[in-house]
């Protein structure tokens, strides 16, 4: 594994988080096996990878959501998280208890599917409100006032209105929108985005990713986000973490991953992401160039 | 010049959903495609292109207006010259893991349309099957397997075999690679491209990822609300797009370089509902020749 | 055309599924049926007594007088010479007492229970559905009668019998509600934002799950109005208690004699629990639209 970990804003600023020789195992299966990285002060770091890579558990595991409903495990590996007063924690040695408080206080999480990540029962402004009536111990109507607050900062239109409706009211992107929302309003310091624009159509998920961008400037959240989409790595992240069959196979700055890919997997990658504007000049279509690689599927065929 | 594969004239397919309200998913649709083209379809979730695909091959029935054939109209056919006729029309699906019966072989789905068209002996279609296997890049060997121990990929190479049993002249490709991961889309994608080459398939490609749709197509429509707003060859529509909706949709479409990235503004907006009240309905647009074979709706 | 893109995207004009269940609900001709039959019940159960004041107790004429006699009340008297009719308004307060409460019971273990099997899985659920497995494998009219006979009888102590032996089902249907959620993303997201176990498992999950948990509690409030019924049958009700199944227990010798004494009762007892099947069954159909006429 080529070991860059130099964060974009210098080598000496302190990670905000550092996931260190992490493996997570389902039953028999390794799902992460042993990956190691850091996450900086205000910084957009993606996870990159196919399906089956293991990037998705990685941000459940951050959580220790991965432990919760599913089957799987940690076995091993620190989750280093520094908290605002300087005191880091391993977030793998906390109590249930201790962890609930760390989730959406100080790391949130917003998920794929606008669709189903919202409760269908309660109005979008009630669900926002509870979140910060969870954390911040104040009552509902305080909650209600950060919830219409949080609503115009991610440009939700006519907020008010939109507090007092629920999900199925809402189109995707507005409930995408709400998750954010949700997400954002205790000020956390990390935010874990998995595949935040993968169920939206592409001109909603152009304006998401412009919101996130926005949003990191005037929250000074750390954003991790965990896609499969090379095109959204390109528009929003600093530094970009490739995983595949559970490892990490590279990991560096935007630029330099997509201009100098040093494994053969990133390249392979790189190769097979269509990218538009690519075939300027040309009449014909024309395959892709693509390079010959090692993938879950092949494997899948031996077996 | 000869006459074109398919012509869709005038199409039009409405879904009343209660009320008295409809639901106008394709409108006065209009385009014909040539035998060896590729049209893509582009658009977003709701603007009709899977109704559209649906009634190309008439899984649908349309409210009004034709799909000619090779010069034959099949809306109006019956069901016996629809049989016949539907070997030469194909559609591969966006999940493969839906569309193969899980608990028959491989093999057995592949030979189905071939059985149920009584083309050959059992043994002729044993032989056919494993030549299918062979050119989509499966080994014959697999014919006896299961779906479930096949990934993704293998999968929709699978029902890009059986689609190509009936040797079709036209396939439909209903968002057929977007459930796949990128190198596996990759391949699956210069695959299809390929057997275009050798074996002179139409196809109309059906899908709402434009990077891809831009490697793949001779000629491209776009679809907003159900109607085509602009059509025409792949490169005016990407290099020189007349449509404020296709601009915006390029524009959205991120691009695998950083150094590309352009700023985001920061604005709201999607595409109105295609319900229509009771007693409305859309005005149609006006396509206006802009160059030859490109054409875009006239804009106030 | 104009604005390509807008704000106010009009998503699928539905209801809320709360109310749009009501309207389908208010659709349909044998659930509403069933409301008025449940309806009429109540108000004879709780006007009927004082509109009617009659003693049920009190040996008023000769035994065995059927309907239409001279001075003899609607229904006819029993083999004691008491008012039938009597019997019958004043029956109904301890089956639906009893039944009410009996339900209530069924619905209390039988949803923590269940609940908690599903949400926490794994060993607990194994641990807590084997308990539930022997409370499921005991013939339930036996096992309440083992409990009544045990303690002097009370209307509470049959309750607490009959909610016992129904809530394994409730139980169940709760537990498989909340596996087929748990997994969905806005738990996940729920547990994201820090929110405690016994929160996501009252307040996200069970409202997800109320629309099949409603249906077997109407459903079960019609079972425990025959359980109630074929306890008191029994005599192992309070015999202070005149219920419905009382009514008909005593006047089983008399059958042959005076159809009457049992066929009041028993059309009563008839007339509550169709009334609550139809309601249950209209439920089942509004909230679940699609799987009308299976």
């Amino acid at each position: 594994m080529p070991n860059e970990t130099s964060p974009a804003q210098g080598s000496d600023a302190e990670a905000i988080l550092s996931v260190r020789d992490l493996v997570v195992t389902f039953g028999s299966f390794t799902a992460v096996n042993g990956t190691s990285f850091d996450l900086f002060p205000g910084e957009t770091l993606a996870v990159v990878g196919e399906s089956g890579s293991g990037k998705s558990v990685t941000a459940l595991s951050i959580m220790r959501l991965v432990e919760l409903g599913t089957r799987g495990k940690i076995e091993q590996g620190e989750i280093l998280f520094r908290r605002d007063n300087g005191e880091v924690v391993d977030l793998v040695g906390l109590s249930e208890n201790e962890m609930r408080e760390v989730r959406g206080n100080d790391i949130s999480m917003i998920f794929q599917e606008p669709l189903t990540s919202l409760n269908p029962v309660y109005t979008v402004g009630n669900q926002v409100a509870e979140a910060v009536q969870l954390h911040q111990g104040v009552d509902k109507a305080e909650g209600m006032a950060r919830a219409l607050e949080m609503f115009q900062q991610v440009r939700i239109p006519d907020p008010e209105q939109r507090l007092e409706q629920f999900p199925h009211e809402m189109s995707g992107g507005m409930r995408q929108r709400v998750m954010i929302a949700m997400a954002l309003s205790c000020d956390p310091r990390v935010l874990i985005a998995d595949e935040p624009t993968t169920a939206l159509d592409v001109t909603i998920q152009a304006q998401i990713l412009g919101l996130m961008r926005d949003l990191r400037q005037t929250t000074g959240a750390a954003v991790m986000i965990i896609t499969h989409d090379m095109g959204v790595v390109a528009e929003v992240a600093d530094r970009v973490v490739v995983m595949n069959q559970a490892e990490i196979v590279e990991q560096g700055d935007v630029y330099d991953l997509f201009e100098n890919p040093r494994e053969r997997y990133t390249q392979a990658l790189l190769a097979a992401v269509p990218r538009l504007g690519s075939m300027t000049g040309l009449d014909e279509p024309a395959p892709f160039d693509l390079v010959e690689m090692e993938t879950v599927e092949m494997k899948q065929v031996d077996s | 010049m000869s006459a074109p594969l398919v012509e869709v004239r005038d199409l039009c397919k409405v879904f009343p959903v209660g009320g008295g309200s409809n639901v106008h998913a394709v409108e006065h649709v209009d385009f014909s495609l040539d035998a060896g083209e590729t049209l893509a379809v582009v658009g977003e979730s709701g603007c009709g292109k899977s109704t559209l695909a649906h009634l190309v091959i008439r899984l649908l029935e349309p409210t009004s207006g034709s799909v000619h054939l090779d010069g034959v109209d099949i809306t109006s056919l019956g069901n016996r010259a629809m049989r016949e006729h539907r070997q030469k029309l194909q559609i591969i699906f966006q999940d493969p893991f839906a569309s193969l019966d899980p608990r028959r072989s491989v093999g057995k789905a592949v030979a189905e349309p071939l059985t149920i068209h009584g083309k050959g002996t059992a043994s002729e279609i044993d032989d056919r099957v494993a030549q299918l296997f062979e050119r989509v890049g499966l080994t014959a060997d697999m014919m006896r397997q299961f779906p479930h121990q096949f990934s993704g990929g293998q999968r929709q190479r699978i029902c890009i075999a059986r689609a190509l049993a009936l040797e079709p002249q036209l396939v439909i490709a209903d968002e057929a690679v977007s459930a796949l991961d990128v190198s596996i889309q990759a391949q699956v994608v210069n695959l299809m491209m390929e057997l275009q080459a050798e074996m002179g398939l139409s196809y109309l490609f059906i899908s709402h990822d434009l990077a891809v749709v831009e490697r793949v197509s001779h000629r491209v429509a776009v679809m907003y609300l159900g109607q085509i707003v602009e059509i025409g060859p792949r490169s005016a529509i990407f290099e020189n797009p007349q449509h404020s909706y296709t601009k915006r949709l390029l524009d959205a479409v991120p691009i695998a370089d950083p150094r590309a990235r352009r700023d985001r503004p920061l604005i709201t907006g999607e595409i109105p509902s295609p319900v229509w009240e009771p007693g409305t309905a859309p005005t149609r647009v006006e396509l206006v020749e802009i160059a030859p074979g490109h054409l875009a709706a006239r804009e106030d | 055309m104009t604005g390509l893109f807008v704000n106010d995207v009009e998503v699928e004009a539905v209801a809320p599924p709360g109310r749009e269940a009501l309207r389908l609900f208010f659709r349909n001709r044998a659930a509403v049926f069933g409301l008025i039959l449940l309806i009429f019940m109540i108000l004879m159960t709780y006007l009927g007594p004082s509109l009617y004041d009659q003693d049920p107790s009190r040996i008023i004429a000769i035994p065995l007088e059927g309907p239409g006699t001279e001075d003899i009340p609607a229904f006819g008297t029993d083999y004691l010479g008491r008012d039938v009719l009597a019997g019958v308004v004043n029956g109904g307060d301890t089956t639906l007492r009893v039944s009410l409460v009996a339900t209530l019971i069924m619905v209390l273990i039988g949803v923590s229970i269940g609940a908690i099997a599903g949400f926490y899985g794994g060993r607990v659920d194994t641990l807590l559905m084997r308990f539930t497995e022997v409370f499921q494998v005991m013939p339930g009219l036996l096992f309440a009668l083992v409990i009544v006979t045990l303690f002097e009888p009370a209307w509470w102590k049959v309750a607490i019998a009959i909610g016992v032996v129904l809530w394994p089902s409730l139980a169940r249907l709760t537990r498989a509600e909340f596996l087929r959620l748990r997994n969905l993303e806005f738990v996940k997201a729920a547990q994201a934002i820090g929110t405690s176990d016994f929160r996501i498992m009252f307040r996200v999950l069970l409202p997800n799950a109320m629309p099949p948990l409603i249906v077997a509690t109407t459903l079960g409030m019609g079972a425990a109005i025959l359980f109630e019924a074929a306890l008191a049958f029994l005599g192992l009700g309070d015999p202070n208690d005149v219920s419905w199944g009382y009514l008909i227990g005593q006047n089983r010798g008399s059958v042959l004699g005076g159809w009457w004494t049992v066929t009041f009762p028993g059309l009563a007892i008839f007339t509550t629990v169709l009334s609550f099947s139809l309601i249950g069954d209209g439920l089942q159909d509004a909230f679940n639209p699609k799987l009308r006429g299976r």
